[in-house]
């Protein structure tokens, strides 16, 4: 970076900020100027919280999400219908069906994806607790939302083969035409995906 | 070192990850330009119409520009339409894929290994048993990289192989016919008839399939040198979840 930074610390600062997603130097070099210009509480605070939650949040032992308690809030609540299980690869799933769909049921998180060039193997994936959850005989059904790619499909089927074999019915969530979507800007394979999966009205 | 750009090869997505905020890191598997890398920028960006495009088993025209190790895609199209693998054979798909990654240097072309690649994919895509499909791709693969299976004549002699008479295959130098030598543990130990099924290119003799399997593995074990293929622990996962098996034991448990 070619500004001059006066202070090491400074520098220690910026250059620590760029461990976050999308942060570059110009941004971290504003969030740092922010945070010690205007908001020293707010830059206590964040430490603080970042601290704790390093230290603190774990794994779900149920459905492996993030979670400081053993047992995270969605597994312990009794409001939710204990039948049914959807299993995602990632917390950013949970958190973005829980937003937008009127789903009363479990979770499973992955934590990933069936890749072996990413040396991801059955080991990885926490499916000896998946499976184990499977055997207590409370999931009636899994409803299968990897992500719609050829990685996320694979690990859809193993997690099918494995529930079909404890008797439990597993589902795929549809794929197809988004809402609002024009079919003559759709591409190919979903328009596919969208005429195969059709259902009766 | 390849040309600065490159337009419309035939290739294939080995494997994509992420890379930076909008952006994938591409393995591709061309026709002419063999295993290479590839960066493709914003592909990941809300509604890139790549993100569908880039996935692995779809044939399609690769376009880059940039020497060295990672070039920039420039352009992907859709080439002729390879039916869809189904679900339950992406592992196999996912395996093939490995070994290629494995066993291919980058920037070695492979012409007729990438046909052969294809092939398989087609045989995954519609084959009812997905086996002689894979064994002749290991074979095709072995070949193509300098490894190609003897299996014409015993090593020792020069003798032809009969189909009664068990060999151990040796790897480096070929079958060597067994009677009553002492063997290493760990060699493959295989019959005349399936080095001759191997030979014909019979991969569908039920009889022998186990056989040529172990011999296949045995062989690219050995040239894989000791890098476990993650894909074969999938794939040993799911056949023994499929063997509908009335016990519970647990599947995931290496055997």
């Amino acid at each position: 970076m070619n500004v001059v930074v006066t202070s090491p610390l400074l520098r220690k600062l910026i250059e620590a900020l760029r461990c976050l997603p999308g942060v570059g130097p110009k941004s971290a070099q504003r969030m740092a100027f922010h945070l010690l210009e205007r908001d020293r509480d707010g830059a206590r605070h964040l430490a603080d919280m970042l601290r704790q939650a390093a230290d603190h949040i774990g794994r779900c032992e149920r459905c492996r999400t993030f979670s400081e308690t053993p047992v995270c809030g969605l597994c312990a609540s009794p409001q939710r219908n204990m039948n049914q299980l959807c299993v995602v690869e990632t917390p950013g799933d949970v958190q973005a069906i829980e937003h937008a769909a009127a789903y009363s049921g479990m979770y499973f998180v992955l934590g990933g994806h069936l890749s072996p060039l990413d040396g991801i193997g059955p080991e990885d994936l926490g499916l000896d607790v998946l499976q184990n959850r499977l055997g207590e005989g409370e999931v009636r059904e899994v409803i299968l939302a990897t992500n719609s790619t050829v990685e996320g499909e694979a690990t859809a089927h193993f997690v099918a083969e494995m529930a079909r074999r404890y008797g439990v019915r597993s589902s795929r969530i549809a794929q197809g035409v988004p809402l609002g979507g024009e079919l003559e800007f759709l591409d190919g394979s979903t328009l596919a995906h969208a005429l195969s999966g059709r259902r009766e009205l | 070192m390849s040309a600065t750009r490159q337009v419309l090869q035939a290739g294939f997505i080995l494997h994509h990850r992420p890379y930076s905020d909008t952006s994938l890191l591409l393995e591709i598997w061309t026709r002419d330009h063999g295993r290479r890398g590839l960066i493709a920028r914003g592909a990941r960006r809300g509604k890139s119409p790549l993100a569908g495009l880039l996935q692995p088993f779809k044939a399609l025209s690769l376009s880059w520009t940039g020497r060295g190790d990672l070039a920039t895609l420039t352009g992907a199209e859709p080439r002729g339409s390879l039916p869809p693998i189904p679900g339950s054979r992406l592992i196999s798909g996912l395996y093939l894929n490995e070994l290629l990654y494995r066993l291919c240097q980058r920037h070695d072309p492979h012409p007729q290994l990438f046909d052969a690649y294809e092939l398989a994919l087609a045989a995954l895509a519609t084959d009812a048993d997905e086996t002689p499909g894979l064994r002749r791709f290991e074979k095709t693969l072995l070949a193509e990289i300098g490894y190609g299976l003897a299996v014409a004549r015993e090593c020792d002699s020069g003798g032809p192989i009969e189909p009664q008479q068990q060999y151990a295959y040796l790897p480096d130098r070929g079958p060597q016919a067994v009677r009553g030598q002492t063997i290493p543990r760990d060699t493959i130990v295989v019959s005349g008839r399936t080095l001759l099924a191997i030979e014909r290119d019979a991969f569908d003799d039920i009889a022998v399939a186990g056989e040529i399997k172990r011999l296949m593995r045995g062989v690219l074990d050995y040239h894989l040198a000791g890098h476990a293929l993650v894909s074969r622990r999938w794939r040993a996962s799911l056949a023994q979840l499929e063997s509908d098996d009335a016990s519970r034991k647990d599947p995931l448990r290496p055997t």
